[in-house]
């Protein structure tokens, strides 16, 4: 495990060692004292967003089409079903992303469309094609906090994040299973973040050998906790997938609600047309 | 600055720890404690639902999923809707409603075919039948009455669809097209007749009555274009002599003999285009449409059409939580029977938005004016004939809660800022059993006003309960 740069030049010691001199060691320590602490609380900042970055630069597909299951279970152990199909493209910093819904059968013929722009400034579009209206709705993306479907996922978690948005605080690192992982918690600077996407404060596991988030836990309002866990991750054409992810909600300590979300028929990097991505295609379906 | 005050010695001692200070202050003491007990949560056993099916995930990148066509698909859904008149109040027509006014059964069933990878097509139908007319005593109601309500079969969505080339798609068969961006009134959208039989009862699926035509569909760049030509004539379903909604004490007049040919069909186009947010839409069109009852008199010898002219714009807006929407409408053309010979022309202005900033519950207003040009304000004043400005309003707010599981809503149209137009409310809670059943329950309130429409309606309130089975 090679860790960044600027943790190494702690976590040696090296640096230590090369001075012997009593009085090198007291300047240095008074030049320390001046700048190495609040140095270290910098590089501590820097380190956590450094690891976020490589979470966010890893190589992602360009496009990938799934089947995705979610089984909503209640407190009381009753489950609801959502099958989908999506399809996502990425290009000239733009994420596209159309889900088709095909089971229960009061949600079949639904669509969603979204074009996810990289730029802060620039809102997310989003359109949904319900049967039942016969038409397609443009809706607000400003609605991130609002549980997908009625999972334990939001409409925000299905979105990619600026990395901007957050201040990092690597926290510490441990052995998950056969991994190492860094626990970094991530706040929102602004209110406005925190309004849109529900969450006050995010601890994120991150794999060490992989920049994979394996494990989050967001701080949302009432005292909630929500708790996200990649169950299956796969490698495929080179690029980490998670296949089944396990998401809940719990208060006090206890789960109230609960989601598996589980993928097959997952294709990467194979060529998507865009008239996958158009209303066109929402309002005629698969 | 205060770590500047640290004595040097200090100072070496966390030098001489900093191998251990970024794991150290990493995992601080209490955190270290916190974060254990938050992670504990991770390792609570799941319910693990057996139709996971694990082997799902095996192998799955270099999969080809081929359809082979043709693909058929039934659909459809099997409901059960039964209402309930409360107060006892008698119908401008003279008979008396009260208790059960509604047990209809309705049974749908919808197939989609898919020929390829470009011709697909549909049909649907559904049958009712509404046993609160036996069950009441058929004696009670007026043949108008038991002619509309009591049974029906009905050819739903029937079409053939297909992508002539890359950017043009055709469409032959009864089909329904919605028009504008509103949610609540009908602007723009003047395509499809409605069922409005049963006022607030019906699902949405059944509101809109889909006509036989065809329509071309064309894509260019960002724009979509849209040309139709109807080949049916169909009228709204209203509520019929005896009915507690139908504003006189006289059955309307039959309707005019009108030959279904190309002199009598109606025209549409439509341009759309989707910016990055913002989306605009322009629609014109040329469309024989009944003359609406008002002014209406048991001398006047039939119901008879008018060929209307529109040209409409809408456009959609969202800024953060909200969604701005705007529609316009110019329709030249209109007739009424209390204004014999004369012909007018309106404007329509609808503005609209959506709040979704309060988590699950989305916030829906709308309010629409419809200026009549040039009628004289001595007539408009009149009993029997349109107001000059007619303003109406409608607010929803509906809230999502136990995971989608129900819903709770209030929808209110309110005629006049006022209230003087007369106003409904209908309130309702729905709840999802399972992928398959729902429920909704709820009560509409009504109360009358001076349009002539709403006018001795104020004890139609009715309690609702829907079962709906959908496979």
């Amino acid at each position: 495990m090679k860790l960044p740069q600027h943790i190494n030049a702690y976590s040696s010691g090296r640096f230590f060692h090369v001075f012997s001199s009593v009085i090198l060691v007291l300047i240095i320590s008074l030049i320390a004292s001046i700048l190495c602490l609040p140095a270290y609380s910098y590089g501590e900042e820097l380190s956590a967003l450094d690891i976020m970055k490589q979470v966010e630069e890893k190589e992602r597909e360009k496009t990938m089409s799934a089947i995705t299951k979610m089984v909503l279970i209640g407190n009381d152990g009753q489950q609801r079903n959502r099958v989908m199909q999506s399809y996502t493209k990425r290009e000239n910093g733009v994420t596209k992303k159309s889900i088709f819904f095909i089971s229960p059968p009061n949600v079949k013929g639904a669509a969603l469309l979204t074009i996810d722009y990289t730029s802060k400034d620039q809102e997310d579009d989003q359109w949904i094609y319900l049967p039942a209206l016969h038409k397609i709705k443009r809706i607000s993306a400003g609605n991130r906090n609002g549980s997908f479907m009625g999972s334990d996922i939001s409409y925000g978690d299905l979105t990619q994040k600026s990395i901007d948005l957050y201040s990092y605080k690597l926290l510490k690192e441990q052995q998950l299973g056969e991994h190492m992982i860094w626990v970094i918690e991530a706040i929102p600077k602004a209110e406005e973040t925190k309004k849109l996407y529900g969450y006050s404060k995010s601890l994120l596991l991150v794999r060490q050998d992989n920049f994979v988030i394996v494990r989050s836990v967001h701080w949302l309002d009432n005292n909630l906790l929500k708790y996200s866990e990649v169950k299956t991750l796969k490698q495929l054409e080179g690029i980490w997938v998670p296949l089944e992810v396990h998401a809940k909600t719990v208060s006090n300590g206890k789960t109230i609600h609960q989601t598996i979300i589980t993928s097959k028929d997952v294709k990467l990097n194979q060529p998507v047309e865009n008239d996958i991505f158009t209303k066109r295609r929402l309002e005629l379906g698969l | 600055m205060r770590y500047r005050t640290i004595p040097a010695a200090i100072c070496i001692f966390i030098l001489v720890n900093s191998t251990f200070i970024p794991l150290k202050s990493l995992a601080q003491e209490g955190d270290d404690l916190d974060l254990k007990k938050i992670f504990e949560s991770f390792d609570e056993p799941a319910v693990q639902p057996s139709i996971v099916n694990q082997s799902q995930n095996s192998n799955s990148s270099t999969q080809q999923s081929k359809q082979i066509f043709p693909v058929v698909d039934f659909s459809g859904s099997f409901s059960n809707i039964i209402s309930y008149s409360p107060y006892s109040h008698t119908t401008n027509a003279g008979y008396n409603v009260h208790g059960l006014t509604s047990l209809k059964p309705r049974f749908m069933l919808a197939m989609d075919t898919k020929f390829s990878t470009k011709w697909s097509a549909k049909i649907s139908a559904w049958t009712f039948y509404d046993f609160a007319y036996i069950l009441q005593g058929r004696d009670n109601y007026s043949s108008e009455m038991l002619e509309a309500y009591e049974n029906e079969v009905e050819l739903g969505e029937t079409y053939l669809r297909g992508r002539l080339t890359d950017y043009v798609d055709l469409t032959f068969g009864r089909q329904i097209i919605v028009w504008g961006k509103s949610d609540f009134f009908r602007v723009a959208d003047i395509i499809n007749p409605i069922d409005n039989r049963e006022r607030g009862l019906d699902d949405l699926e059944f509101k809109l009555l889909p006509v036989l035509m065809t329509k071309l569909d064309s894509y260019s760049g960002a724009w979509h274009f849209s040309g139709l030509v109807t080949h049916e004539l169909r009228y709204n379903k209203d509520p019929v002599y005896g009915h507690d909604f139908y504003p006189y004490s006289f059955p309307a007049p039959p309707r005019e003999d009108v030959d279904n040919n190309l002199k009598n069909s109606s025209f549409g186009g439509s341009a759309d285009r989707s910016y990055p947010g913002f989306d605009v839409a322009f629609y014109i069109g040329s469309y024989l449409k009944e003359l609406d009852l008002v002014g209406l008199s048991s001398d006047t010898p039939e119901r008879y059409n008018s060929r209307l002219f529109i040209a409409a714009a809408a456009a959609e807006k969202p800024m953060g939580h909200w969604l701005f929407k705007a529609e316009l409408a110019y329709i030249d053309g209109l007739e009424y029977y209390s204004i014999p010979d004369e012909s007018f022309s309106r404007f329509d202005v609808l503005l609209g938005a959506d709040y979704t900033g309060f988590g699950n519950t989305r916030l829906s207003m709308e309010i629409v004016d419809r200026h009549l040009f040039d009628l004289d304000s001595e007539i408009a004043d009149q009993d029997n004939t349109p107001g000059k400005d007619e303003l109406v309003w409608a607010v929803r707010a509906a809230h999502r809660f136990q995971r989608d599981k129900y819903e709770l809503s209030i929808v209110s149209y309110v005629g006049g800022l006022d209230f003087t137009q007369g106003s409904a409310q209908n309130l309702s809670l729905k709840h999802e059993f399972n992928d398959q059943i729902t429920a909704s329950t709820g009560f509409i309130f009504v109360q009358s006003g001076d349009n002539y429409f709403m006018r001795n309606v104020g004890k139609n309130d009715k309690v609702f309960l829907k079962l709906n089975y959908d496979f």
